[in-house]
């Protein structure tokens, strides 16, 4: 009797176990599979794209396709628009949107909920609704067809995220490391560039990789508001009908390539933004 | 010459009067404690001096200047945090140095003020360090040699010693104590632990409710708390309370408590006299309640609930009427639970407390 209990929770805990690791593995897999065929097709021959069964494992390594990807017409010339454009999109979101956060984290002020939440509303409204009337008022403005253009949608994509994602940043940079600052001789700009700003710079950096990865993955406004100079993914899209099944895969794993990177790179201040203060 | 002089600071934190109309002075040189329970207003009339709040009402001096419009880097203050507040970034020569370069001080002249406040605070063999790699003790000990090496004329201590373990703190607590002897600054000392208030002290001021019930020196708090509060949050254990009435008859005048009479001293006994009939507290400090064998003058029927070894004294928990009270007894005293004994009173060292408002009757 008393041996039965225990063997009978053990079995539940292993059966649990089971259920846990192979719910993840097929979470993993759902996720892994098109990235790990997505790279396969980009690095075979361009033949071996149209070869059926498809061999699950690199047989016939090239980079012939994404070769011949990287030098199709206009390629480069987007992914030089993508990086510029990714580039403004942090220097813009971080200038506009880290001290909007740092005031989120450290100043008491009326309202301060309903900011909080407003930012989040913002993001209710699909880029789809908008894009018509931006497209008519940049030309209007002169920015329709320019990176710029591009650049400032980008930038107010992201700024809902990086003004709440530095105030997580701010808020764990204890104030009293500002204040003994302020104590020591420093006036309040003074104790945040020479205190908090080492203090959040990793977390800050992360933010910009992430703001980087979404501005390099738009998609939408950058073919709504270009038509010569498009960014990367608004080039491939727009070539996509009239484009051989190689060169898609080759464009889809350049495109994916930087987001997984950075991604893996920052994982770990990802965590610690969404709210994960487990040290 | 640096005084400090707080003149009706009154700061609030939406519904919550932190400072009510506290005045305060501080003489050059002196070491004041503000103590008082948490959320009694003591940290933030620290903080009103050092200039992280601004005061509501009130003005706040610092010498002769009135400083209550100046950031806290023109008030020529420094300050040790609760959390010590080193900065994680920089080395322990960095930290302690900190002040100094952003006042422009020449290189050679920093090493030289960073060396000797770590050579006070023992911290010479770690200048090239990180305060991670530092423990809790030496951090402290960081956080204060870099408020120290200002040599700013105020120092103010934001309860520096309260994440330390115990022995830690013995230590630092008489470690602070020689250092400000050696560098005589005017200090600021804020702490809800009655012992470093005694311990360090010039002068406390006890704070309650964003008041300051009483200020004086150590011994004086202790020996004639100016009400019932003060008593009973300064010493281990606390001064007992028990209730009595006065009695005015013949033979002069009485303290009824109980079954028993206390007479009170010849100094006190017309002070009382006039208050025939009412009630009235008697307060009395553990250590001053002795043990009787038998019934005499001015002693009251107790029972043993509790007895303490506690190495140097034995602590009793006594039933006394109604109430319960603490008696330090000498380690070899003879007593266990259950033995009915007599306290005896003292008359010089009652302490008599109006029972309605707990202040203290001088005479």
């Amino acid at each position: 009797m008393g041996g039965a209990m225990p063997s009978s929770l053990t079995r539940r805990y292993i059966l649990n176990r089971v259920a846990l690791y192979g719910s993840a593995v097929l979470l993993a897999l759902w996720t892994l599979a098109p990235l790990y065929l997505i790279a396969l097709a980009a690095f075979s021959t361009r033949q071996a794209t149209f070869r059926w069964p498809k061999p699950l494992l690199p047989t016939d390594f090239s980079t012939d396709t994404m070769q011949f990807f990287v030098n199709s017409r206009g390629v480069l010339n987007s992914v030089r628009n993508s990086v510029i454009v990714a580039l403004l999109t942090i220097a813009g979101s971080l200038a506009l949107g880290a001290p909007g956060g740092y005031a989120l984290a450290r100043f008491r002020f009326r309202g301060k909920e309903g900011i909080s939440l407003g930012l989040l509303i913002s993001k209710m409204f699909p880029t789809a609704i908008l894009s018509i009337p931006l497209a008519v008022a940049f030309l209007q403005l002169n920015l329709y067809d320019s990176i710029w253009g591009v650049a400032l949608v980008h930038i107010a994509m992201a700024l809902p995220f990086v003004i709440i994602v530095t105030a997580g940043i701010f808020v764990g940079v204890p104030r009293d490391l500002e204040e003994a600052a302020q104590t020591l001789g420093c006036n309040r700009l003074q104790a945040f560039l020479r205190v908090v700003l080492p203090l959040a710079l990793p977390g800050l950096a992360a933010a910009a990789i992430f703001t980087f990865v979404i501005s390099w993955n738009e998609v939408f406004a950058a073919t709504i508001l270009t038509l010569r100079n498009r960014t990367l993914p608004a080039q491939v899209l727009s070539s996509l009908n009239d484009s051989p099944l190689y060169y898609r895969y080759a464009g889809g794993f350049f495109m994916i390539a930087p987001a997984l990177i950075f991604i893996f790179l920052i994982r770990k201040y990802l965590l610690n933004l969404w709210g994960n203060i487990s040290r | 010459m640096a005084g400090i002089r707080f003149q009706s600071i009154r700061k609030v934190f939406g519904k919550t009067v932190a400072a009510n109309d506290v005045s305060l002075e501080i003489k050059n040189g002196e070491f004041m404690v503000l103590l008082g329970p948490s959320g009694c207003g003591k940290t933030t009339l620290l903080r009103c001096l050092a200039g992280l709040e601004h005061v509501d009402g009130g003005r706040v001096f610092i010498g002769d200047r009135d400083v209550t419009d100046l950031a806290p880097r023109d008030r020529k203050i420094a300050m040790v945090f609760q959390s010590y507040a080193v900065f994680p970034h920089l080395t322990v020569f960095d930290n302690i140095a900190f002040g100094l370069k952003m006042q422009g001080r020449p290189l050679d002249e920093i090493k030289r003020r960073v060396e000797e406040s770590a050579r006070l605070l023992e911290l010479s063999d770690f200048l090239k360090r990180y305060p991670a790699q530092l423990s809790g003790g030496q951090r402290q000990r960081v956080a204060v040699a870099r408020a120290i090496v200002m040599q700013a004329a105020v120092l103010l201590m934001d309860e520096p010693l309260s994440n330390l373990d115990a022995l830690l703190r013995l230590q630092m607590r008489a470690e602070l104590k020689r250092l400000h002897a050696d560098i005589q600054a005017t200090t600021i000392y804020v702490t809800h632990d009655q012992v470093e208030a005694l311990s360090l002290g010039d002068r406390i001021a006890v704070m309650q409710n964003g008041r300051i019930v009483q200020c004086d020196a150590p011994m004086n708090i202790y020996d004639y708390p100016a009400n019932k509060f003060v008593g009973g949050f300064i010493g281990t254990p606390p001064m007992n309370f028990l209730p009595g009435v006065v009695r005015v008859n013949g033979n002069g005048t009485r303290v009824a408590v109980g079954e028993s009479q206390i007479e009170p001293s010849p100094a006190l006994a017309p002070v009382l006299s006039a208050k025939n009939g009412q009630p009235i507290l008697l307060g009395m400090r553990p250590e001053n309640l002795a043990l009787a064998p038998v019934q005499q003058a001015n002693t009251i029927r107790a029972r043993v609930l509790v007895v303490e070894p506690l190495g140097s004294h034995k602590l009793l928990t006594m039933q006394v009427g109604s109430e319960i009270s603490k008696v330090s007894v000498a380690p070899d005293q003879r007593i266990a639970p259950d033995e009915d004994v007599w306290l005896h009173f003292d008359p010089e060292k009652i302490r008599w407390m109006d029972a309605a408002t707990g202040q203290a009757i001088r005479s």
